[in-house]
């Protein structure tokens, strides 16, 4: 589904990303895990093509997408759910959804699908409502939903659970377990949050300085060597 | 119940249909309004409100750039002047060439809109947005002022372009007050349906998502260079139009036309008229234009203070301008209005 090849990537005069080789299949869900600032962000965006300057190859479904620009690399079929949400606070939470028919390139007045709405039923209550009004975990699950309405193959996911209170986090999960479920997307998902991450994930990878340094299933993830030593914090 | 939620879930269909009937009738009577002024208003007051038209569309131009995609063009007069240039240089050095008049206003508009383009095609698609783009914006409008000054031979230098043909077509007369006045007219509404139209379109949400956040609108799907490209041409054309409209109603074209001071008092109807609104532009230009003239005998000096210390009042505490104050203050009416 996404495979990525000897990616580096930063900002003006810096690497923050330092070749990192990922891949993920059809269907699964794989985590990249790492402490606050050791370049999983930035990952995410070096695919999304909105860092400054990026080297390596990146495939999706086996098409290279990396000398595309952000919005065709959309078009080959990645929903991106960026960190902090990325939800038009001002605009109803319909409006947000119909954003998402422009990738696929449906009208926007096209009927919201009905497996959106099927994965979060509160959403048809609230509608009519100005996003920035939804509640913060709210406000995540629509941004996922956003991404959904365009039926991407490919999901990325940027700290869902960030500032999120732990009754919510359990809804979110619980949500995109649903998503995984349904095997139609595959789901890279950025997290901090290790049981968040590694129960939903099969497999996942450990950033540390912008490089991979550990990578393998899910239990072994969760060995305490490992735990302690990268992710702990 | 495959396809649930219908289209027009925002509003009820009625609603929304009974809103825009109400807005394309309040359209129509200011037409009509605006049709009959030479019939009862004086030769002054009809030239003055021809001006405030063509302020009005200038500044809507600008409106479609800044307000709704979040671009600030600082020189945008250059459009405004290359507008009357090329109109007028048409008129003075091919005035006799078959066809001169129709020549003359397709390249009042075609010129800034060339110009426009390729603007947008370096900057924007290079990345250049946001200050470095109103900078160069600006630089444009100096060098174009500059250079109207300087050849002379060509654009008459500081004393302007004078002893213009008339623009005809045919048997039909663009020139003087009352013909002009009629095609402003006109094409003031032409040009609020033409914003209306693309603000409203799936374009129109996109210019939106850019000013909102850029990045988030390309992660969507949205090609955001080409929708900055499409709101600036586009904005930049109907400045270039009030341009070209101001060549037959002032019979004069002169460098001023081109550089900072116009380019500032756009700024200023925009903000004070209200940005993201299509009527604020011509609100904005006949409450700073009429206030000019109700000050101008006396207090000629102290206008530009008064301008500027309206401006900061306005845009500290109505960041969407007189048409967002009115707007707030007809929603609270209703919301009193709907708890009784």
């Amino acid at each position: 589904m996404l495979r990525v090849t000897g990616l580096s990537g930063g900002y003006h005069g810096s690497a923050v990303l330092r070749e990192i080789s990922l891949e993920v299949e059809p269907g699964a869900v794989v985590a990249v895990l790492g402490r606050n600032g050791m370049g999983k962000t930035s990952l995410l965006k070096a695919v999304m093509g909105l860092l400054p300057w990026a080297r390596g190859t990146i495939q999706v479904s086996g098409h290279e997408i990396s000398s595309l620009p952000t919005h065709q690399r959309v078009r080959s079929g990645i929903g991106y759910v960026p960190q902090g949400r990325g939800i038009f606070p001002r605009a109803t939470v319909e409006q947000n959804l119909r954003y998402g028919f422009v990738v696929a390139g449906r009208p926007m007045r096209s009927a919201l699908p009905e497996r959106v709405l099927e994965l979060f039923p509160w959403i048809r209550e609230h509608l009519r409502q100005p996003a920035g009004t939804l509640s913060g975990g709210e406000q995540q699950m629509l941004a996922i939903a956003r991404a959904l309405v365009a039926d991407p193959p490919l999901l990325l996911l940027d700290e869902p659970t960030e500032g999120l209170a732990p009754a919510v986090v359990e809804h979110l999960h619980a949500a995109v377990g649903r998503i995984a479920g349904s095997g139609a997307h595959a789901i890279l998902l950025v997290e901090q949050h290790l049981r968040f991450a590694l129960t939903l994930a099969t497999h996942g990878y450990v950033l540390e300085r912008g490089a991979i340094v550990v990578s393998g299933s899910s239990e072994e993830l969760q060995r305490e060597d490992i735990v302690s030593r990268y992710l702990a914090v | 119940m495959t396809e649930a939620v219908g289209a027009r879930t925002l509003i009820g269909r009625s609603a929304a249909r009974r809103i825009e009937l109400v807005h394309w009738v309040v359209a129509a009577a200011v037409a009509v309004a605006l049709w009959v002024v030479p019939l009862f208003a004086s030769r002054f007051v009809t030239g003055q409100v021809a001006r405030i038209l063509v302020f009005g569309i200038a500044a809507l131009g600008l409106d479609l750039i800044w307000g709704y995609t979040g671009q600030l063009s600082l020189g945008h007069a250059a459009f405004f002047g290359l507008g009357a240039y090329a109109t007028g240089l048409v008129l003075v050095h091919l005035g006799n060439v078959p066809a001169a008049g129709l020549l003359a206003i397709v390249a009042g508009v075609a010129v800034p809109t060339t110009l426009a383009y390729l603007m947008a095609r370096t900057l924007i698609h290079g990345n250049v947005t946001g200050a470095y783009f109103a900078i160069i914006t600006l630089l444009v409008s100096l060098i174009l002022e500059q250079l109207a000054t300087t050849l002379i031979g060509i654009t008459g230098g500081i004393n302007g372009l004078y002893g213009m043909a008339p623009i005809r077509i045919g048997p039909w007369e663009l020139w003087g007050l009352l013909p002009s006045y009629y095609t402003i007219v006109v094409c003031a509404l032409v040009a609020y349906a033409i914003a209306r139209r693309l603000v409203r379109s799936p374009i129109g949400r996109a210019m939106e998502g850019v000013r909102t956040n850029e990045q988030r609108t390309a992660s969507l799907g949205y090609p955001t260079s080409s929708v900055r490209t499409i709101a600036f041409v586009v904005g930049a054309a109907i400045t270039g139009l009030a341009g070209m409209l101001y060549v037959p109603l002032e019979q004069f074209v002169y460098p001023t036309q081109l550089g900072v001071l116009l380019s500032t008092s756009i700024i200023v109807w925009v903000a004070i008229g209200g940005r993201r609104s299509l009527v604020g532009p011509f609100i904005g230009a006949f409450v700073v234009s009429y206030g000019q003239s109700l000050l101008s005998d006396r207090l000629q000096q102290y206008w530009v203070l008064a301008t500027g210390v309206f401006l900061v009042v306005v845009v500290l505490t109505q960041p969407r301008g007189l048409v967002g104050l009115v707007s707030t203050a007809v929603r609270r009416v209703r919301g009193h209005r709907e708890e009784r």
